[in-house]
């Protein structure tokens, strides 16, 4: 009986620890964020609180500003990223089935993750102008490689004794691929495909807020240099919740599609 | 049938063993229908690699394996394998993995789904067609490895130390579960085993191979009566066959470790 | 790596580079110089010198915005890998930041600390910091509970354990954070230099595009090729030497 009371309350104490304590974290960090920009006479761009909030409500909900400028940068993204992730996943398991292929990818490929994308940005410019296709084909640069790099592992790391198993059942290469090896390759694969998506949404604003402005790298330069900061986080603001939407929205999908593998 | 003459073969890949050292070297073995011979020997005797030639998951230098007369060239319908590690497709449900072999073979859904319900009630698990791999115990997933391999209705079952993975209890039952299974349809099986008491019990014939080279030292006829069950080992006559082949096993390490000896001293 | 595989890799480097050099001499196009000139400019560039008073630059930004990332996420992880409110109290913040597309903090940054040096240094850490906050955070959470238990039988208090068990238990994963953080420093100094627009190589690289100069462009691209390549290979170099073990 008493064993049961304490129970109840702990888990209570538990919970209201773990909403509590982050909320506490942030109503400092707010109040600090207030003191200095109350305090702060040269720098007109950092906004209080107060004006970070009503900038929020204004870019969401009067004027369409925030939505047109979204909508021109997620419409590269999506052209990116399906083209990104078509491909990406062919050539992983194109490297996966031809062993030399896949060797002469590994270079490129250790290149491609330790080398910053953000360079190639001018280099675009330069080939393509301003337009959509400089911004789709260096978002594409940026989603593909984990994307690569995944969808292969994925295809190796299969059970080899599955693989045999399926062979002593008489399978075909081709029902090889279509029942055992894409089945079993398809948690790395989504892994891919969400790491991806996160690079490109990056890639998606690094090509704006470095080449000739659209979008939302515009609406953010245009802020800074009208020094309207408060405009200025909130559309940062609005971006990291885009963003986090669409990635939490992956996960989702990624725990949904492979519940054999955890 | 299965005809095995003169079968050698050699070590694969760069650097393993000392060259020259053949994993199998000269294998003859008849094996008829119905019977169940089981092969055991120390690590290394190539039973494993005997099994999968067989089965035509691997190939060999030189002699002959042969089916009913045939060649053996790869995989068939006549032989389904059981593996160690069981195998099964972590993806698919209990019921999908049983199909997996018809589904290759084209058989359509309703008759797939029949089959695979029947044998999944014969070894018990009828409740389980829906649930995924890692829900089930080890014996489990071996038993559904069984269930599969007896749903393409194969002339023979290759085991290849199927109950190896199981602790002992599991081990025990799926022993008696195999003996009860086999007795419906009394296939052709070739069950390699690490076990003296599991080749006895099972077994119509086992067959003893050594390692460097891997040969066949002795074939050793179990004529306990059929069907058998778990009282059997009770019997003086199964002790008697249990002890002559662990002395000839015992004969065997001793043989390799003079044999390692020797040939660390020289090194 | 085996015989075959260097043959493979020096193959795979050098067909690339012939296309590259193809496509270059036949096609002119503008954005693609062959593989030499660019070689060319290279070569021009580090004799001059343009090159390693820009690098250092870099470097230096790189250097201290890792070195207080690489602190400050160590001590920030352990402390909450090791004690549970302030571990409840940060982690959806650690978590949240992350979400951000890390380029969009570049102008944030810029408007909070102007035109100084510490802009770039932020914008570095805010690249670098969180990943290594999170894997040294997992590392310590993660202790093998037989081995803490195995100390205690032997009289360990809290702070031996942490000392002798948890500490060393936790070098893997700390290492391979500071692999990943320290690639994602040398993303975020480039990042937050080409912003900027002015010095070290982002610079460089901004003032060639703006230039149209898609030869000398690539050339320092390649420096920073290579940079990126030395701080994978001697972070992987470390991290292999203190985890040798953990195999």
């Amino acid at each position: 009986m008493a064993g049961a009371v304490r129970n109840n309350r702990s888990t209570l104490a538990e919970w209201s620890r773990t909403v509590l304590l982050p909320v506490g974290v942030a109503v400092v960090f707010g109040i600090l964020w207030q003191i200095d920009a109350e305090h702060q006479k040269s720098s007109l761009v950092i906004p209080t609180v107060g004006q970070t909030f009503s900038a929020l409500g204004h870019l969401l909900f009067s004027g369409g500003q925030l939505w047109k400028a979204l909508g021109t940068s997620n419409e590269a993204l999506v052209y990116a990223y399906l083209i990104a992730a078509v491909g990406g996943v062919t050539l992983g398991l194109a490297a996966a089935r031809f062993r030399l292929l896949g060797r002469l990818m590994d270079p490129y490929l250790d290149m491609a993750l330790a080398m910053p994308e953000a360079p190639l940005i001018p280099l675009a410019l330069i080939a393509f102008g301003i337009g959509i296709v400089p911004r789709v084909l260096l978002i594409i640069l940026f989603a593909i490689t984990p994307i690569i790099i995944n969808t292969r592992a994925g295809v190796r790391n299969v059970d080899p004794q599955v693989i045999e198993m399926a062979r002593s059942y008489g399978a075909s290469e081709r029902q090889l691929w279509l029942r055992v090896l894409l089945p079993g390759a398809w948690p790395a694969i989504m892994l891919g495909l969400r790491l991806g998506l996160a690079l490109a949404i990056d890639g998606m604003i690094i090509v704006e807020l470095l080449m000739v402005s659209v979008g939302i790298g515009n609406l953010v330069m245009q802020y800074r240099a009208t020094l309207e900061g408060g405009l200025l986080f909130a559309t940062v603001i609005c971006v990291a919740l885009e963003a986090l939407l669409l990635l939490s929205l992956m996960r989702l999908l990624e725990r949904r599609l492979t519940k054999w593998a955890r | 049938m299965i005809e095995i003459r003169g079968l050698t073969k050699e070590y694969s890949g760069r650097g393993r063993e000392a060259a020259g050292v053949l994993a199998l070297d000269d294998i003859n073995l008849k094996i008829r229908d119905h019977e169940f011979i089981t092969i055991i020997g120390p690590s290394g005797c190539g039973k494993t690699t005997l099994l999968k030639i067989i089965a035509g998951l691997a190939d060999f230098g030189s002699g002959q394996v042969l089916v009913d007369g045939k060649p053996v060239t790869g995989p068939g319908p006549d032989r389904a394998v059981v593996f160690q590690g069981f195998a099964l497709m972590p993806w698919a449900d209990v019921l999908h993995n049983v199909t997996f072999g018809l589904e290759l073979r084209g058989v359509p859904k309703a008759r797939r789904t029949e089959i695979a319900m029947e044998l999944l009630t014969m070894v018990g698990l009828e409740g389980f067609a829906r649930r995924l791999p890692k829900e089930l115990s080890g014996g489990m997933q071996q038993r559904v490895g069984i269930a599969r391999a007896l749903a393409v209705n194969p002339a023979t079952l290759l085991m290849d130390e199927p109950f190896g993975a199981l602790d002992e209890q599991a081990r025990r039952l799926l022993q008696e579960e195999l003996l009860r299974i086999w007795e419906r349809d009394r296939k052709t099986v070739v069950f390699v085993t690490h076990s003296m008491e599991e080749a006895v019990l099972l077994a119509d014939r086992v067959i003893l191979m050594t390692p460097r080279p891997g040969t066949i030292k002795e074939i050793v006829d179990v004529n306990l009566p059929r069907p058998r069950g778990r009282d059997i080992e009770k019997t003086p006559e199964f002790t008697a066959l249990k002890e002559y082949i662990w002395d000839r096993l015992r004969e065997m390490y001793e043989e390799s470790s003079a044999a390692a000896i020797t040939t660390a001293v020289k090194a | 790596m085996s015989r075959h595989d260097i043959v493979v890799t020096a193959g795979a480097l050098v067909l690339g580079a012939a296309i590259w050099e193809a496509v270059g001499r036949i096609f002119h196009p503008e954005a693609v110089p062959p593989f030499t000139s660019v070689v060319a400019a290279f070569g021009r560039q580090l004799s001059d010198g343009e090159i390693t008073s820009t690098l250092g630059h870099t470097l230096g930004s790189f250097g201290i915005g890792l070195g207080i990332s690489l602190g400050g996420g160590l001590v920030i992880g352990a402390l909450m890998g090791l004690w549970r409110p302030l571990r409840q109290a940060l982690s959806p913040f650690v978590s949240l930041a992350q979400w951000i597309p890390a380029a969009l903090i570049a102008p944030v940054y810029f408007a909070i600390f102007q035109l100084s040096m510490w802009t770039e240094i932020v914008v570095v850490i805010h690249f670098a910091v969180f990943v290594v906050i999170i894997n040294t955070q997992a590392a310590f959470e993660a202790t093998d509970a037989a081995l803490l238990e195995m100390a205690r039988s032997f009289g360990a208090d809290g702070r031996q354990a942490a000392l002798r068990i948890r500490l060393p238990a936790a070098l893997p994963m700390i290492f391979a954070g500071l692999r990943v953080g320290a690639g994602r420093a040398v993303k975020g100094v480039i990042v937050g230099e080409l912003y900027l627009g002015i010095l070290g190589l982002g610079g460089v690289v901004d003032k060639y595009g703006q230039e149209f100069d898609a030869t000398n462009l690539l050339a320092v691209c390649l420096v920073i090729l290579i940079m990126s390549l030395i701080v994978g290979a001697l972070t992987r170099a470390v991290e292999r030497r203190f985890t040798r073990w953990a195999d």
